[in-house]
């Protein structure tokens, strides 16, 4: 069936249909050459450059209406999120609860100690991190999670990386990373280092070829690009926020203790 | 199958000028995005010209289009997916009802996709005792007021607030308001419930790429998310030309895609969908479909004439500048795709003759290809259409729209041609045209088959001496002989 398409494209396209056909050498074109500067030019940022493009996230994110904090370590940061749960009430229902990554980063906040004086319980994707083939998930645990999902007004996630120019957030679907963190719940939280932040998706498209051994690595089997608060203009053409995703994102940038200036 | 309404395309235009509501709402769209549009390409790094690398890019891809279609299938599929190519609307619907009856799927949550609009999904599903819920607010308020999209991005663009308030009072049952975020709130909530119960999730596709083998799909609500995420099975639609090489062609593409559509950098998601749930992953369906659509796109790619509009992203910037569409809007059109990129798509995918009007009603005037993302010269196809059209095309099956036409030109032919007839013509006419009426030194009424002339202005009637007799007079008064 496929062969058989593929061949009437051929067709239409007015090549010959047996002629041997090269594969396509996808790579060869512009792009290749540019990305190992590209590379070059993340790696070899200094904390001064970084703290730009930090400015620069925060300034395009303003008008998107999401809300961008710098913190100096996990500890400002799991305080921050203490804060907004006792200020926040949940869209939907009474009870507060909150759903979360299993990522590092956001194991590192302790949210489960910092929140447990509020008496809100926070739900992570069950299953070990890190180990795939441990931790195939049975129907019952995703029927589970999908109630906790619905259920928790906060999701906090990390991201891969964030893009400067547009305020955007990257995340990768990954074990543990449940993707509905991020859409379900009304209010979304993502936590991320000054070091992730890089300046567009030229970048970003850059920095996911190098990481994979084949480019259809690169993207695997999902990758979001979130800039700014689920809106709408379809009624009456009045801009409406939220639509369907989270009413309120939150960025929390860890910037490190001591931001120290680079060289102009 | 999708209703084909192109013959109606003159009254509906009427129709839609008599409106004073839509004429409003209209003039209120293009305002907004036309200058906003224009702006949006200047903020782009490399400028405005980006647009003509775009025109490149896409022209590339379809030349190509053997091999990036091979190469994302062979992608999609080994990360889990599964690849179904449809020659026509109805392979397309089968093979997707086929899917939904596997997983005894009874309710199903829906993006925006105009390919599914294209090829009349939401009809078959529910012939097949499917419901389906449109989740785009647009969509949403279509489907339940019973239309077709008025706009390619927009499709309720031409309900007013207080129409979506009596619509959701009388379908949804809720108390009767004109308050938007009430309106959206009240909407967000009936769809969450749907997103939790659906069983299968349909998405479009904005722009695929071959060497990652995934799709993209974009929005601003995040009802794509939702719908793609929590379902247990997801299919996706996308027009077989609607693919880039690879991530550096997606770069350009998008950023181009999000300012045309809506002047914004970047929509608010975009998600990159190469497969299914991997087995570690919580959530994401478990099975996933991308069926790629021909039905009768091979036939426009074999065309070199017409090839360039398979380059169309359908971002609609075409529709906010293009002075028809700001009159007429999308329903005159009869199918899907409306405006500019309407008048060539459709008439190419229904039939030159049965859209005739589509191409024949667009003025030409090239504001389209101005604010085209990617360049593409709309004007030119427009005019090839209609040469088509006036002289009929066998490979197309076009019969000369209008034999009379092409009779009165060859007549018209012999007769410029002929000094001596000609002349004894027009001096009969100048005889003729003192029995019709006049007003003001015009003529206000021609007869027929000249009367459509006069019928919304005057016409000068013929100068008592022709150029050529005022001209050899002039001459010998001066004393010049020829
Ligand atoms: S023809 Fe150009 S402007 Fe019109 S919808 Fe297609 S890409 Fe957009």
């Amino acid at each position: 069936m496929s062969e058989e398409f593929i061949r009437k494209v051929r067709w239409a396209l007015g090549r010959p249909l047996h002629a041997r056909r090269c594969e396509p050498n996808l790579r060869s074109r512009q792009g290749a050459g540019k990305s190992p500067s590209i590379l070059e030019r993340i790696q070899n940022r200094c904390d001064g450059e970084r703290q730009g493009l930090l400015d620069k996230f925060r300034e395009a994110a303003h008008p998107l209406g999401l809300k961008v904090y710098p913190h100096r370590d996990t500890e400002a940061v799991a305080a921050a999120i203490g804060a907004l749960v006792r200020t926040k009430v949940p869209e939907w229902g009474q009870a507060k609860s909150v759903a979360a990554w299993r990522h590092p980063l956001i194991e590192s906040l302790r949210l489960t100690e910092a929140l447990a004086a509020q008496n809100v319980p926070v739900y992570f994707p069950e299953g070990p991190m890190g180990a795939p083939s441990a931790c195939r998930f049975a129907k019952v645990d995703r029927q589970r999670w999908r109630e906790r999902i619905f259920q928790s007004y906060i999701g906090i996630t990390s991201a891969d990386f964030g893009l400067a120019e547009t305020a955007t957030l990257v995340l990768r679907n990954r074990a543990g990373q449940a993707r509905s963190v991020a859409i379900v719940p009304a209010i979304h939280v993502a936590v991320l280092e000054v070091s992730q932040l890089i300046a567009d998706l030229q970048e970003l498209y850059a920095l996911l070829y190098s990481e994979a051994a084949h480019p259809r690595e690169a993207v695997t089997n999902g990758m979001t690009l979130i800039t700014g608060v689920s809106t709408t203009r379809d009624i009456g053409a009045v801009p409406v926020r939220p639509a369907h995703g989270p009413r309120e994102v939150y960025v929390y940038v860890i910037t490190g203790p001591h931001p120290k200036q680079g060289p102009s | 199958m999708v209703e084909i309404n192109t013959e109606n395309y003159v009254a509906e235009a009427h129709k839609a000028i008599a409106n004073p509501v839509l004429q409003r709402a209209l003039a209120d769209v293009q305002d907004r995005f036309h200058k906003a549009t224009a702006a949006a390409y200047h903020t782009l790094p490399e400028g405005p010209a980006l647009r003509f690398k775009a025109h490149q890019i896409r022209m590339q891809a379809i030349a190509n289009l053997d091999i990036l279609l091979e190469t994302l299938a062979a992608n999609v599929r080994y990360n889990g997916g599964h690849v179904f190519f449809a020659e026509d609307g109805k392979t397309a619907r089968d093979y997707c009802l086929a899917v939904a009856r596997r997983h005894r799927v009874k309710l199903v949550v829906k993006g925006k996709s105009m390919v599914t609009e294209e090829i009349g999904l939401n009809q078959a599903l529910a012939d097949g005792w499917i419901e389906v819920a449109e989740t785009d607010l647009g969509e949403y308020i279509i489907q339940l007021a019973g239309e077709r999209p008025f706009h390619i991005i927009g499709p309720a663009i031409h309900k007013t607030r207080n129409e979506v308030g009596q619509l959701f009072a009388e379908k949804l049952g809720i108390p009767f308001t004109h308050d938007p975020p009430t309106l959206a709130q009240a909407a967000r909530k009936i769809l969450r419930a749907k997103f939790l119960q659906a069983d299968m999730g349909i998405s479009g596709c904005n722009l695929a790429c071959a060497e990652t083998g995934h799709i993209t799909t974009v929005s601003n609500e995040g009802n794509i998310r939702l719908a793609t995420t929590l379902p247990r099975v997801h299919v996706a639609f996308m027009g077989m030309e609607r693919i880039a090489a690879r991530l550096e062609d997606h770069d350009v593409l998008l950023r181009l895609l999000c300012r045309g559509a809506t002047a914004q950098k970047l929509a608010t998601y975009i998600s990159y969908i190469g497969g299914p749930r991997a087995s570690d992953q919580t959530d994401g369906p478990d099975e996933f479909h991308l069926i790629i659509l021909d039905n009768g796109r091979r036939r426009i790619l074999a065309d070199p004439e017409f090839r360039e509009i398979l380059g169309c992203i359908r971002c609609a910037a075409c529709l906010n500048v293009c002075p028809v569409y700001g009159q007429i809007g999308g329903h005159a059109y009869g199918f899907p795709y409306s405006g500019p990129v309407g008048a060539v798509v459709t008439p190419l995918l229904v039939g030159i003759n049965r859209a005739q009007h589509l191409c024949l009603g667009e003025t030409l005037c090239g504001a389209c290809q101005e604010a085209c993302p990617v360049d593409i010269d709309i004007p030119r196809m427009l005019l090839a259409l209609r040469a088509k059209l006036a002289d009929g095309d066998p490979l197309w099956k076009v019969k000369r729209a209008n034999p009379m036409e092409k009779a009165i030109f060859q007549i018209w032919s012999g007769l410029i041609r002929n000094r001596r007839i000609y002349e004894l013509s027009l001096r009969l006419a100048a005889v003729g045209q003192k029995c019709l009426p006049q007003r003001n030194g015009m003529l206000r009424r021609l007869p027929p088959p000249l009367h459509g002339w006069t019928r919304s202005r005057d016409i000068k009637p013929l100068a008592a001496e022709t150029f050529i007799q005022r001209w050899k007079k002039k001459r010998r008064v001066r004393g010049i002989h020829p």
